[in-house]
């Protein structure tokens, strides 16, 4: 069912401003974690909480920071990722545009736990709007003395920096993010070392998702016990879901973990648009794989979906009805992988551009039946042999067409034209 | 180190922990195709073609990777079973090869990698022979009349972006190892290109290694492309002949000429790393002012004769000038990058044959020094040091030293300890050097004031008691009585004089005494300073106070110099020393040899030659591969000098100014042309072999003067180089080798570790140095690309780096001047004067001015005079 807990104030105007943040009882997280909590114990109520990350991988937040080495005589570093860049995904920006404390809140929260003395946020160079919210907000949390020198009188330290990207979709994957924020090119780094480790300047660094953090703060508010009554046993709390596509009613809606799509699509979406029958359902950012009809009962947590063959992803779901032209779609996707490849190796750089060309060439009508088999022994060949998960990422929309609806593919081969007549302009 | 054991494609392999899958293979003869991976750079596992299956032990199971991993990125684990060749990774790595050729324009035979190429090679090897790729190729075209897409991006690197194979090995070879930012990529995907920033070119000192650090022909050499097909060259060995880090080369020759030089790896000195001077500055070779013939003076002009007339009338001089003033009436002065074997014949020709002493190759200074007892004694403690020790160093004091222009391959090692390891590095000058682009520490000191910043140093650190008590070995009332003897040295004189401030003294005090181990460098600055000897004393304080004497990771280094310099040492181009630095007390081995040797004293040494020759008392002078005119540092001096000699001798490979004046020229083949030996920094001897033929009638120097020997009854019979080197062999000290054969690949390195006595403080004066009245001190240098005279300037790559000569100056002083960069100035002083265009450096102190000193037309010994121990000038806009 809807929950409103990260978006409980979301829709007030104010919301923004630190005072009225702070009369809603905000920056008292902080401060009862300043005061009164040791840094292991914060990472044991978030652990409590079961928190998993929503930046698309779900791996467990408490988890992932009691991995920082705590004899290590490096700085340690939190690095709060807002590139949201997915297809299909806009929950963080509403975040920090709309409840941009919630946001530093969590952040400092989550440095005080893992012994950092700068949080760094990363922000995706389109999002001039949340970033400079952040900025604000940012600046009159200093001012309040909730960030800077002895916060609060404890003596604990944390700079706060806002730091915009270039533009680059991989620049949101956590090593590439990290070699932007060093000033280098949008990379990625091998794993191992993992960022808990080796990060940002060679230091020990966590990178966590604006909404991962952002519940932060709630968790130590009303405890991890809390939270973890939220949601399903294995996928605890809430999530928001950016849905998009043909529905009635787009938009962010935050959900227990565990609701079925279709309360999110017909009951909050409104239902598909124009009376049109339902085709396929993206259910966490193009990355992952498509849902048909038939399963949109699926509960959306990280265990039901992957069930149901996808993943819970990014949070957004894209909505298809029966107009669409599927080749297209994958045609799309392609171009926006290939676009967006880093180029470090050779299976994503090559295999995208090629899976692209092939993709023009079917869809231009001078197609081949063979291109079908090339195109899965394609994503064969990218699938599991790259750096990072861009390339396991961009075989998903093909694989996943070719697996549902082969026949558009021979349909457009043997005719030259799609089965179904494409209604939507092509921006690639 | 810690053995593991693990199971490559079944086999029971051992390894070193901490290695990769990919290295446990390699070390096994297990082939994993790479392109990314190189053993000098950080893996990144980009190309991906080194990928193999792995399952490791997890309880008492083999549990199975679920994705395939690049064996150049992982570790090799103890228990692990690696396939190199199932099913899997064949048709992983056919994918990525097949991905690779994609884009690939395969074309190879208008390629200049082809033949020597890693992805036709792994293609040929691994690949398959048909293609499933059907679309049009990436082509990134830069020249719509150009079929192959050239892009030059640098004095001498050539890009065709659509070879590119996205290794990444170029660019991380610019910035990681040799801290340079001007190759990098651009855009993204698969349209990521290579390129310098925007606006710029790749052009540092080792721009040249990533042609071949490239696996494909995406880089390529402007000097070699088009030129010859690599399967016709024979590669044969070489040493470099420039500085005194002796990198091992590789001369590719076809038909008797040098097409170019490459790296020839030795681990222990350059890693396969040269710089660009040795990779591109042979092309003197084969320059047209190569002297063929021999030339002799007649009627006031030089002109080509026969050998054996240049020879007989050389012949007839010194049986005449011994007649008249004995054989104390010839001299003999010797550049610094000749070969042992011209060393060795040229000594015993002098010593033995003539009878005189007086050999020197120290032209560089203009004053004696004192070579005090002092001196000597803390002399044996510097260069105990290996190029491959600095690795392990914590820390780096470089004083007076360009070291990046001077030693580059050991700037690289510094630089290697930095990346590596975090090691510090404080530069201190009196003026910026380029490896300030990775200092932690850079300090600009006023020009000559070393003395005070030393020893200020060093009274710093016994004042405050910085020292830890137990690694600097020093007792109460030996650091009163320091104290006492040093008071000038105090605090704030020493800030003033120096120019560096109160705080930034004290941090680097205090740095010297925190690191565990530090390498003190010092280079030409101080080589030529006319303080050397306190200069180095105050060194070996600050070493000893810090612990640093001895060590494997810590001690002194004296650098600087060329080709040859340690060997002049060893092989006895001094007037006091014997071949293998051996006192005259032992004389009596080689005389065994050599027959009889004038050992009563010793001869005169350089500043004693020119003195002696202006008072008569020699006559007949030998300059051998050395322009003394235009390297001695005072022009109007050795020019008057040398025209009073009656009778003079000058070999050289081209007609140098000193030639001019010669009275006999002989054309001297360059160390290509013959075998033969040099010794570097560290004392390594090493090896190099004869590539081409004699160019004209030149010959090597140990062939002339055995030549020569024949006509003075002493035939020395020295028919090749390895005939002189049986004859020194034994010197050597190492029974296996008797042969030049049997040098081993990486060089003969003798065991020098003896650990240093320590010998206590010792406080130093400062002299006042003697100067004209004018307000700029002019500084020399190598220029960039360039090393010493008349070789680099001769070397067409190396000109496009740097082709004129000009003179820095600092920005503030060129506004105050209204000159702008490339304007004409002159600097002037009662010795002379030089012109030449102005570039204005920032950061330069406003009182210095800097002159690169490689270049013939301008020559900075015409603003040097002996008499001033610093050169000042005055500048004037023309
Ligand atoms: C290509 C790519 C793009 C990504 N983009 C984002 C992103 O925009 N925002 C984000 O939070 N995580 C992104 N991630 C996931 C991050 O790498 C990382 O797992 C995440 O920030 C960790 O935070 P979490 O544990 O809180 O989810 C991306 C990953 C990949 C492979
Ligand atoms: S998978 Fe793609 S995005 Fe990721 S490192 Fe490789 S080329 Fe870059
Ligand atoms: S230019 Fe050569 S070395 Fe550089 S990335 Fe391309 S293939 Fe690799
Ligand atoms: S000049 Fe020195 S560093 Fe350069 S190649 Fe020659 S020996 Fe090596
Ligand atoms: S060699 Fe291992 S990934 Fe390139």
């Amino acid at each position: 069912m809807e929950k409103k807990v990260l978006f409980a104030n979301i829709d007030d105007p104010k919301q923004p401003e630190i005072d009225t943040y702070i009369s809603k009882g905000g920056y008292k997280s902080l401060e009862k974690v300043l005061k009164e909590m040791k840094p292991e114990d914060v990472i044991e109520e978030v652990k409590k909480s079961g928190i998993r990350g929503r930046g698309g991988a779900g791996f467990p937040a408490g988890m992932k920071w009691s991995f920082v080495p705590k004899d290590s005589p490096k700085p340690k570093y939190l690095v709060c990722n807002g590139d949201e860049s997915e297809p299909g995904t806009c929950k963080d920006r509403v975040l920090m545009e709309h409840d941009p404390h919630l946001v530093v809140e969590g952040m400092a929260i989550s440095a005080y736990a893992i012994g950092a003395g700068h949080a760094f946020i990363y922000i995706r160079g389109e999002f001039d709007y949340p970033a400079s919210q952040m900025r604000k907000a940012i600046d009159q949390a200093y001012e309040k003395g909730y960030l800077g020198k002895n916060i609060l009188g404890t003596g604990y330290n944390l700079e706060m920096i806002v730091h915009t990207g270039g533009g680059a979709y991989i620049c949101g994957e956590e090593t590439a993010l990290l070699n932007s924020l060093e000033g280098k090119p949008g990379q990625t780094r091998i794993r191992p070392p993992f960022p808990a480790v080796e990060g940002l300047y060679a230091s020990p660094t966590v990178v966590n998702n604006v909404e991962t953090l952002s519940n932060v703060s709630l968790i130590i508010k009303n405890g991890g016990q809390w939270f973890s009554k939220i949601g399903t046993e294995k996928s605890t709390g809430t999530r928001i879901f950016c849905l998009s596509g043909h529905v009635k009613n787009p938009g962010n809606y935050e959900l227990e973990l565990g609701t079925p799509l279709s309360y999110l699509i017909n009951d909050l979406g409104g239902g598909v648009i124009d009376g049109k029958k339902l085709k396929a359902i993206i259910p966490g950012g193009s990355s992952t794989p498509i849902l048909k009809p038939e399963q949109i009962d699926t509960p959306l947590d990280f265990e039901s979906v992957a069930q149901a063959g996808s993943m819970l992803g990014s949070g957004g779901v894209i909505v298809m009805h029966e107009d669409t032209d599927m080749v297209w779609v994958a045609r799309t996707l392609a171009h926006f992988y290939m676009h967006e490849s880093c180029g470090e190796c050779t299976p994503c750089r090559q295999g995208t551009k090629w899976i692209y060309d092939t993709l023009t060439r079917i869809t231009a009508g001078e197609g081949k039946m063979d291109d079908i088999d090339l195109l899965l022994d394609l994503c064969d060949n990218i699938d599991g042999k790259t750096i990072c998960p861009l390339g396991d990422a961009a075989v998903i929309p093909i694989r996943s067409t070719i697996e549902l609806f082969r026949p558009e593919y021979e349909h457009y081969i043997k005719n030259g034209k799609p089965l179904v007549e494409n209604k939507f302009m092509s921006f690639v | 180190m810690d053995k593991i054991k693990l199971k490559i494609d079944g086999r029971e392999i051992q390894t070193e922990k901490g290695k990769t899958v990919l290295e446990a293979a390699l070390e096994n003869g297990i082939d994993i195709p790479v392109f990314c991976y190189h053993p000098c750079l950080k893996s990144i596992g980009a190309c991906r073609i080194c990928l193999v299956e792995i399952a490791s032990p997890r309880g008492d199971q083999i549990v199975p990777w679920p994705k395939l991993a690049v064996s150049c990125a992982t570790a090799a684990t103890e228990g692990m079973e690696v396939q190199t060749h199932s099913e899997k990774v064949v048709k992983a790595r056919q994918g990525v090869l097949e991905f690779i050729l994609a884009n690939h324009p395969l074309d190879c035979p208008t390629c200049d990698k082809g033949g020597e190429c890693p992805l036709q090679d792994t293609t040929f090897k691994y690949g398959l022979d048909f293609s499933r790729f059907e679309e049009r190729k990436r082509r990134f075209i830069t020249d719509e009349n150009s079929t192959f897409d050239d892009l030059q991006i640098g004095p001498e690197v050539i890009r065709n972006q659509n070879r590119c194979i996205h290794c990444y090995r170029c660019t991380r070879l610019v910035q990681e190892r040799f801290f340079e930012q001007d190759l990098g990529h651009y855009q993204r995907g698969a349209f990521t290109e290579i390129l310098p920033p925007p606006g710029g070119e790749i052009r540092n000192l080792y721009s040249g290694n990533v042609v071949e650090y490239c696996p494909v022909g995406a880089l390529t050499n402007r000097d070699w492309r088009y030129k010859v097909r690599v399967w016709k060259t024979e590669e044969i060995p070489t040493i470099c002949r420039y500085c005194s880090d002796g990198c091992n080369l590789h001369v590719s020759v076809f038909r008797n000429k040098i097409y170019r030089i490459q790296a020839n790896t030795n681990w222990s000195i350059d890693e396969g790393l040269p710089c660009d001077i040795g990779r591109y500055g042979y092309q003197f070779a084969h320059h047209d002012d190569r002297l063929t013939r021999p030339m002799i003076r007649k009627d006031d002009e030089l002109v080509e004769c026969s050998w054996n007339e240049a020879l007989t009338v050389i012949k007839n001089k010194i049986d005449q000038t011994v007649k008249s003033l004995g054989s104390s009436g010839v001299a003999c002065l010797v550049g610094e990058s000749l070969s042992n074997e011209d060393y060795y014949t040229i000594g015993r020709f002098f010593r033995s044959v003539i009878g005189t002493n007086s050999i020197d190759h120290r032209i560089y200074r203009k004053k004696k020094l004192s070579f005090g007892e002092d001196v000597v004694k803390r002399e044996l403690c510097w260069n105990k040091l290996d190029i491959a020790d600095l690795e392990k160093a914590d820390q780096f004091f470089i004083l007076g030293s360009d070291l990046h222009a001077e030693n580059p391959i050991t700037a690289l090692r510094v630089l290697k300890a930095k990346r590596f390891s975090d090691a510090r590095i404080m530069l201190l000058n009196p003026r910026p050097t380029h490896l300030n682009r990775a200092a932690d520490e850079e300090h600009i000191y006023s020009a000559y004031s070393e003395v005070f910043l030393l020893q200020g140093l060093v009274r710093l650190i016994v004042e405050k008691k910085m020292y830890d008590p137990d690694k600097a070995n020093i007792k109460d009332d030996e650091a009163k009585a320091f104290l006492k003897e040093t008071a000038d040295f105090d605090f704030k004189t020493v800030s003033e004089k120096t120019g560096i401030a109160p705080v930034d003294l004290e941090t680097i005090a205090r740095s010297l005494c925190e690191a565990e181990n530090t390498i003190f460098i010092s280079g030409e600055n101080v080589r030529i300073h006319y303080q050397r000897d306190p200069i180095l004393i105050s060194l070996y304080n600050l070493a000893k106070l810090t612990g640093n004497l001895n060590g494997d990771a810590s001690g002194i280094l004296m650098l600087g110099g060329e080709s040859n310099s340690k060997g002049c040492y060893l092989f006895g181009m001094r007037p006091d020393r014997l071949p293998y630095d051996k006192p005259f007390e032992q004389a009596e081995e080689l005389k065994s040899s050599w027959g009889e040797i004038a050992t009563d004293k010793p001869g005169y040494d350089t500043i004693d030659i020119l003195q002696k020759i202006n008072d008569e008392k020699i006559e007949c002078g030998f300059l051998l591969g050395l322009d003394a005119a235009d390297h001695y540092p005072d022009s109007e001096y050795i020019n008057n000098t040398l025209s009073k000699l009656d009778f003079m001798v000058v070999a050289d490979l081209f007609l140098t100014d000193t030639a001019r004046l010669a009275d006999v020229v002989l054309p001297i083949s360059s160390h290509f042309e013959s075998d033969g030996t040099f010794v570097n920094w560290e004392g390594v001897l090493q090896k190099f072999s004869k590539s081409i033929k004699n160019i004209g009638e030149s010959m090597p120097l140990w062939e002339i003067f055995s030549k020569l020997s024949t006509m003075f009854d002493a035939d020395f019979n020295f028919k090749t180089a390895d005939d002189i080197f049986r004859h020194f062999a034994p010197m050597l000290g190492q029974e296996s080798v008797s042969r030049m054969a049997a040098i081993p690949k990486d060089g003969l390195r003798s065991e020098k570790k003896i650990d240093y006595p320590d010998l206590g403080l010792m406080a130093v004066k400062y002299r006042k140095p003697s100067h004209e009245d004018l307000p700029l001190t002019a500084l020399s240098g190598n220029g960039d690309h360039h090393f010493s005279r008349n070789f680099s300037t001769r070397c067409e790559s190396l000109n496009n780096f740097l082709a004129d000569p000009y003179i820095a100056i600092n920005d503030k002083l060129a506004e105050d001047m209204t000159i702008s960069e490339g304007d004409l100035i002159k600097l002037e002083n009662s010795s002379g004067k030089i012109v030449a265009k102005a570039l204005i450096w920032q950061n330069l102190p406003e009182d210095v001015v800097f002159v690169p000193d490689n270049f013939i037309e301008v020559k900075v010994s015409m603003i040097r005079s002996k008499d001033n121990d610093i050169d000042k000038v005055k500048m004037v806009k023309m």
